[in-house]
């Protein structure tokens, strides 16, 4: 199980960064959690490296999960779908 | 404080409010009026879109549900009529006062805000029930599928994030039209997670949604997103053969759209089944008709959307053009603050008065060619004076329009048909006499309305159209601005004033008083012959106030009554308050200053004259008995110079005149005035002071003071002379 934390902005202006970033800490199996208290801003670029991330753990056989989801972030997934009200 | 994006929205919105209320009233009047439908409209939805990008989702449903209602009256669906334009302008102002809230959220009113709009809400929705979103379906029920939500299809351009969009916040703007029920993202454009560029975008989204709302209305949602965006629109219970379109159309497999539309619920597995079959039977039958492939659905689908488009389009052009005009207009005005402005006429008055002591200077060295210099110099000050004054003018037509809302509400609130006539309303006058005099002008017309024009059953039964007048008209008399309150009531009752007057003891019962002297006792405190006190009047601490704010501007009211027939407030203000043409005087070794606007004539006193002077309180000026005031006995001037011949200068009031005698006439000067300290409020006779060119101190004259008191004077000599015999 891997651990990354996204943390300040993830827009935008930091998606090229956050996604190479992702992609050299992206497991090649098993769970991938994302720490997402810290974020302060969020956008649609956000929101869609999010899907990626949960593409490629299910391409690897595993599962992605969010944890202390904050709420800038909570708003634009639940905006898209992407978590429903309840979820943590 | 507020950034000036959020300053841009106020102002906006204050106008846009403003033309909405002008429309509302303009429309009542004239119900068929089309265009003033479409201003409401139009002032309504704009302001939706622009709380809209700002956040200001209160403001957003608020409106929302009027323009609902605005939205039916345009269709026709709606009938205009007074309690709708009541209910109207209530919402035109707590949306004033929903914006004003953005500046600096109040949580004190919130909550009282909340309520007041919910009632709103709750009587505008009166007006839209009974009227179905969509016309019910006539086709069989096979054809159509059968659910009762939109189906909205959005698939964005890459470059959509670069463009500096965010589909999130058209989503966003969307809620708050309705409800969502059911969302599927489309994950199926993401690239490999190599090749993925994170500044591009590749999801799409299937959206089922709730709201009352239109086609166009859900279109506009999107609209500054339309240029990077593939949007497909389908209202509830669609054909199955739309939805089927849609989906070839779209660059995903069919099934799978179609699966994700059951998913969804836009569509059921029978329908998807039905509507799949059915189109490859059409596709197949096109084919072998004539051997070639008839135009897709896809292209029906794109001419459908075409006939859809024309009306966004129309909406995009209105939009430009109104932008073109709206620049065009700008262009020709600036806006000014008016600090900076009241700082150059400062300047301006500071000009004045050195370049007169440059003159003085130049007049007495006697050098000739210095002389010619410094008269240049003071035409050319005047000339920026005037100039600099006039930046101060505005029209007071934007004041007397506030009223038409006032009349409008008022005349609903007391139960009389009022109609409001406005004239002279390109007549200018100072910036500041405008703010000053919008109080004491509320108060007359409220009182016109209450106790001048009678209810409508009484002026049937005398007679009159059941609809009373009130007229405001304003123009210009020699310097000054006269303004007009007038109404066809039933005008002053003047043995009711006398009376009311005796009993305070005010005056004498048995005093021969004129008319108009009669009327301005109405003035005195704590005055009323009201029989009812509203909220509005009728508590007798109106007048007085109002004629206090109207001395206060230097001016005059006088009121002119006919029994039966209606009354006239006449105001009188002079044009500025900071520079004046006055004329000069001394009296020993003093100097007074009169406003030139006061000034009649000028007369040398002759011998006759002068006796009369001494013993009497009046001359005969050609036959007319003129009552006087000797300045220096009226000031105090401590003189040791032997008389001489004095001079009487004539001043006028509106109707009355009075003379002042002095000592020398020192001709015409243009000065600014000074004004003079609080501890200088007691006195009587002077209105301000001026530095003069030789920097000693001139007193201005408050000539209407002064003659009121030589009027005064020469009465009571009369009433002793008649009581001595």
């Amino acid at each position: 199980m891997a651990t990354i934390r996204w943390q300040g902005d993830v827009n935008i202006y930091t998606a090229a960064q956050i996604k190479q970033e992702l992609l050299s800490q992206l497991p090649d199996e098993g769970e991938l959690v994302l720490e997402l208290d810290d974020v302060c801003d969020f956008d649609s670029a956000g929101a869609q490296l999010v899907v990626l991330a949960r593409r490629e753990m299910e391409n690897r056989g595993g599962a992605l999960s969010m944890r202390n989801i904050s709420r800038p972030v909570h708003e634009v997934l639940e905006l898209y779908g992407i978590c429903k009200a309840e979820e943590d | 404080m507020t950034d000036p994006a959020h300053q841009a929205f106020l102002v906006e919105a204050k106008e846009l409010l403003d033309d909405m209320e002008a429309a509302l009233l303009a429309i009542e009047a004239q119900p068929g009026d089309v265009e003033s439908v479409n201003a409401i409209f139009r002032a309504a939805h704009t302001i939706k879109g622009s709380a809209g990008l700002f956040g200001f989702d209160q403001i957003v449903e608020f409106t929302h549900v009027a323009e609902s209602v605005l939205d039916k009256v345009r269709q026709g669906a709606l009938a205009i009529e007074g309690d709708l334009v009541a209910l109207l302008l209530q919402c035109d102002d707590h949306i004033r006062a929903l914006v004003d809230d953005t500046v600096a959220p109040n949580q004190t009113l919130a909550a009282d805000m909340a309520r007041c709009g919910s009632v709103l809400i709750g009587e505008l929705r009166n007006y839209l029930e009974g009227a179905p979103a969509n016309p019910p379906a006539c086709e069989a029920a096979a054809d159509r599928a059968s659910n009762d939500h939109w189906h909205i299809s959005l698939r964005f351009d890459r470059d959509v994030l670069k463009h500096g969009m965010d589909p999130a916040a058209f989503i966003r703007y969307l809620k708050t039209l309705g409800e969502i029920v059911h969302m599927e993202l489309i994950a199926d454009g993401l690239p490999p997670v190599h090749e993925m560029d994170p500044e591009c975008f590749y999801l799409g989204l299937e959206i089922g949604f709730k709201g009352d709302v239109t086609k166009e209305k859900i279109a506009q949602v999107f609209e500054f997103i339309r240029d990077d965006c593939t949007l497909h629109i389908l209202p509830p219970s669609s054909k199955v053969a739309d939805y089927i379109c849609v989906i070839d159309s779209l660059p995903e497999d069919s099934l799978r759209l179609g699966e994700l539309l059951v998913r969804i619920g836009t569509l059921t597995e029978k329908e998807l089944e039905h509507g799949l079959a059915t189109q490859r039977a059409q596709q197949k039958q096109s084919r072998t008709a004539d051997g070639t492939t008839t135009l897709r659905p896809l292209g029906e689908i794109l001419v459908e959307e075409r006939m859809v488009q024309p009306e966004v389009v129309d909406a995009a052009l209105d939009k430009q053009r109104k932008v073109q005009e709206g620049t065009r207009q700008e262009s020709r005005l600036i806006r000014v603050h008016a600090d900076k402005l009241d700082n150059l006429i400062s300047l301006v008055g500071e000009l004045v008065i050195a370049a007169a002591s440059a003159s003085l200077l130049a007049r007495n060295q006697g050098e000739v060619t210095l002389q010619e210099a410094t008269s240049t110099v003071s035409r050319l000050v005047e000339e920026i004076r005037d100039g600099a004054l006039q930046l101060r003018m505005v029209q007071i037509g934007e004041t007397f329009n506030r009223f038409h809302r006032v009349v409008h509400d008022v005349s609903r609130e007391i139960n009389k048909k009022i109609e409001l006539h406005i004239s002279g309303a390109e007549t200018e006058l100072d910036k500041s006499v405008v703010e000053k005099i919008a109080d004491p002008l509320m108060h007359l017309v409220r009182n016109a309305m209450d106790h001048g024009i009678e209810a409508p059953d009484v002026r049937l039964a005398k007679g009159k159209p059941e609809h009373g007048t009130l007229r405001l008209n304003a123009c210009h008399d020699s310097g000054f601005i006269v303004i007009e309150v007038s109404d066809d009531g039933g005008g002053l009752n003047r043995a009711k004033i006398m009376k009311k007057a005796a009993e305070r003891g005010l005056v004498d019962a048995e005093q021969n008083l004129s008319d108009e002297e009669v009327y301005q006792l109405i003035f005195e405190p704590g005055f009323s012959t009201a029989e009812t006190v509203t909220n509005l009047s009728g508590r007798g601490v109106g007048m007085d106030v109002v004629k206090k704010n109207i001395t206060a501007l230097r001016g005059s009211v006088e009121v002119q009554s006919e029994s039966g027939a209606g009354t006239t407030v006449r105001i009188r203000l002079p044009l500025t308050l900071a520079i004046i043409d006055g004329f000069l005087m001394g009296v020993g070794e003093a100097s007074y200053v009169v406003p030139l606007d006061f000034v009649m004539e000028c007369v040398e006193l002759s011998d006759d004259d002068q006796r009369a002077v001494n013993q009497r309180n009046y001359i005969n000026l050609r036959g007319e008995v003129l009552p006087f005031l000797r300045l220096r006995d009226v000031f105090g001037v401590r003189d040791h110079r032997i008389a001489r011949r004095e001079n009487i200068i004539v001043v006028r009031n509106g109707t009355q005149k009075a003379g002042l005698v002095v000592d020398s006439l020192m001709g015409q000067l243009q000065t600014v005035i000074k004004p003079l300290g609080r501890i200088f409020n007691t006195l009587e006779g002077i209105s301000g002071s001026t530095i003069l060119g030789s920097g000693e101190v001139a007193l201005i004259l408050d000539v209407p003071a002064l003659i009121a008191r030589a009027t005064s004077i020469e009465q009571q000599g009369v009433v002793a002379a008649r009581i001595q015999h």
